[in-house]
């Protein structure tokens, strides 16, 4: 198998990376800001359940996640999942949107209360004060370890190989086992640096207009 | 009547009495300064009148305006007849006369939180009512506070056109104008585009006491506005609320700068553990005080110089 014919096999990969890698952001990022508010709660029984379930999450691999995700319903409902790739989009999605949540609510915690005194004090309603004050605020502060766990997802994207999701490794490791090379397996290293090297880019970039005030 | 009255304000936190029943009456125009040492209460007083903490009891007036009226739970209206039931039945009772005292003082006590919080329910203000009580008062912190994402113009203007948007009233145009008037007064009209982090203590201090101006407060209140800053940075700060005395503000400034207080002030008032101590103008205070504690604490803080 020629270079061009691998690297064009592994771009075919590259569109399941990219699709779960996607789907995952456009779950995650909101589910997470659900979670977070529910962790946030006044309600101590909201609050210690949503923190158990982020605990369950946290505490146990996301490999082992997508295993249940896909072979749970089957087993124990009588409802085999039939989309590889849902039950990938599943599982990444409550994951990161657990990991999210917890940078979500440290943001909206490392806002000084100072802040929203000096807003009702000034008259601002509670909305105001959130939307205005609080929101931009938590944004900025969340930009760094937002970017940290959004490369981390490029990289933990190959996991969902286990339930046989096509996406780089798994086009490699096919590569490997069927044509007997072993270089694939590495190249595939080049895929993720670039899209890594891209998310660096994006979010360097998007801390640098966050740059003109400090907090 | 006095312009602004606080009555018999009290706050407790759990157990600790912070406050056990300040009054003080203020006149329009006037500058009362409130010292004393730290833990006395101040600064839980300022919060109180300015919303942020909800007194136990007491009243707030300015003009013919009630902020503030939480009255005192009478005991006696509180129990019902199955507390009296219940405290005869602990009098009856064969314990120490300690251990009835503790008894009937808890079913007293639950009685009264129960009727807190009935009267609490009867009387809650809306969001929008609060909101426009509090807009009598102004308030700076010792901490600045000032909004870190917004430059110095917005931070000043942000509330009035947000308010402006809501009920009308000024245009942009007048609110800037008028932000930059105060500004100029506090003579910070080189730092209107820049950002809080740009600025030194002293001066964010002044954008603060402009943003606090810009919504017209019938009474502006100072935490310790200079506690924050270095010692070259407070005479600007000072310089700048002596200079809005002259402006028919009516300012309330609890301060530890015993000169400001004596210079500046028409009144100053000396609180000690949660009561007021002795008030009157900077020459009696400071002068003639008649209070043992007050004596105590103005030689301890001559003694600092």
């Amino acid at each position: 198998m020629s270079f061009s014919e691998v690297t064009l096999s592994m771009l075919e990969g590259t569109k399941y990376t990219l699709g779960l890698f996607f789907i995952t952001l456009l779950i995650a990022i909101p589910f997470g800001m659900v979670i977070a508010a529910f962790e946030l709660s006044k309600s101590k029984i909201v609050s210690s359940i949503t923190k158990g379930f982020v605990w369950i999450i946290r505490g146990t691999p996301l490999m082992l996640q997508l295993i249940v995700v896909m072979y749970v319903p089957g087993l124990v409902f009588g409802m085999p999942m039939r989309e590889r790739f849902l039950a990938a989009i599943i599982a990444f999605g409550i994951n990161y949107a657990a990991y999210f949540a917890e940078i979500y609510r440290g943001g909206i915690q490392s806002i000084p209360q100072g802040q929203y005194e000096a807003g009702y004090v000034l008259g601002f309603k509670r909305k105001q004060i959130v939307s205005r004050i609080v929101i931009p605020q938590v944004f900025k502060r969340i930009m760094p370890p937002m970017s940290n766990e959004v490369i981390t997802l490029v990289k933990d994207t190959s996991l969902a190989n286990i339930i046989g999701i096509v996406e780089i490794i798994m086009t490699a490791k096919t590569i490997v086992s069927t044509k007997g090379i072993i270089w694939p397996l590495f190249y595939t290293g080049v895929f993720y640096l670039v899209m890594s090297g891209v998310l660096t880019i994006l979010f360097n970039y998007i801390e640098k207009k966050l740059d003109y005030y400090k907090i | 009547m006095a312009f602004f009255e606080v009555s018999n304000i009290r706050k407790d936190f759990g157990s600790t009495q912070v406050l056990k029943g300040v009054s003080f009456e203020v006149e329009k125009g006037q500058v009362v300064a409130i010292i004393g040492s730290s833990g006395s209460g101040k600064t839980t007083l300022l919060r109180c009148i300015n919303f942020l903490v909800t007194p136990d009891v007491g009243t707030v007036k300015v003009g013919d305006k009630v902020l503030i009226d939480i009255p005192e739970i009478d005991p006696d209206q509180a129990l019902s007849d199955k507390d009296r039931a219940k405290i005869a039945k602990i009098k009856s009772s064969n314990l120490t006369k300690e251990e009835i005292g503790d008894k009937v003082n808890k079913v007293i006590s639950k009685a009264c939180k129960k009727a807190k919080k009935q009267w609490e329910k009867a009387n809650k203000l809306s969001e929008e009512e609060i909101r426009n009580r509090r807009l009598h008062m102004g308030m700076v912190f010792q901490s600045f506070n000032l909004f870190p994402h917004y430059n110095v113009l917005d931070n000043v203007t942000l509330a009035a056109k947000l308010r402006a948007k809501e009920t009308g009233g000024a245009t942009e145009q007048e609110i800037e104008t008028k932000a930059l008037e105060l500004l100029a007064k506090v003579g910070l009209s080189d730092k209107v585009k820049n950002y809080p982090c740009e600025l030194s203590g002293g001066q964010q201090q002044r954008v603060a006491i402009a943003r606090a101006l810009a919504l017209n407060p019938d009474v502006l209140c100072f935490d310790e506005p200079t506690s924050a800053l270095d010692p070259e940075l407070t005479g600007e700060v000072l310089k700048v609320i002596k200079g809005l005395k002259n402006t028919d503000s009516t300012m309330i400034v609890v301060t530890h700068e015993m000169e400001f207080a004596r210079k500046v002030a028409d009144k100053v008032i000396y609180m000690s553990d949660g009561v007021i101590e002795e008030q009157g103008t900077p020459e009696e205070i400071f002068g003639n005080p008649k209070s043992e504690k007050t004596k105590a604490f103005l030689q301890k803080a001559e003694e600092v110089i």
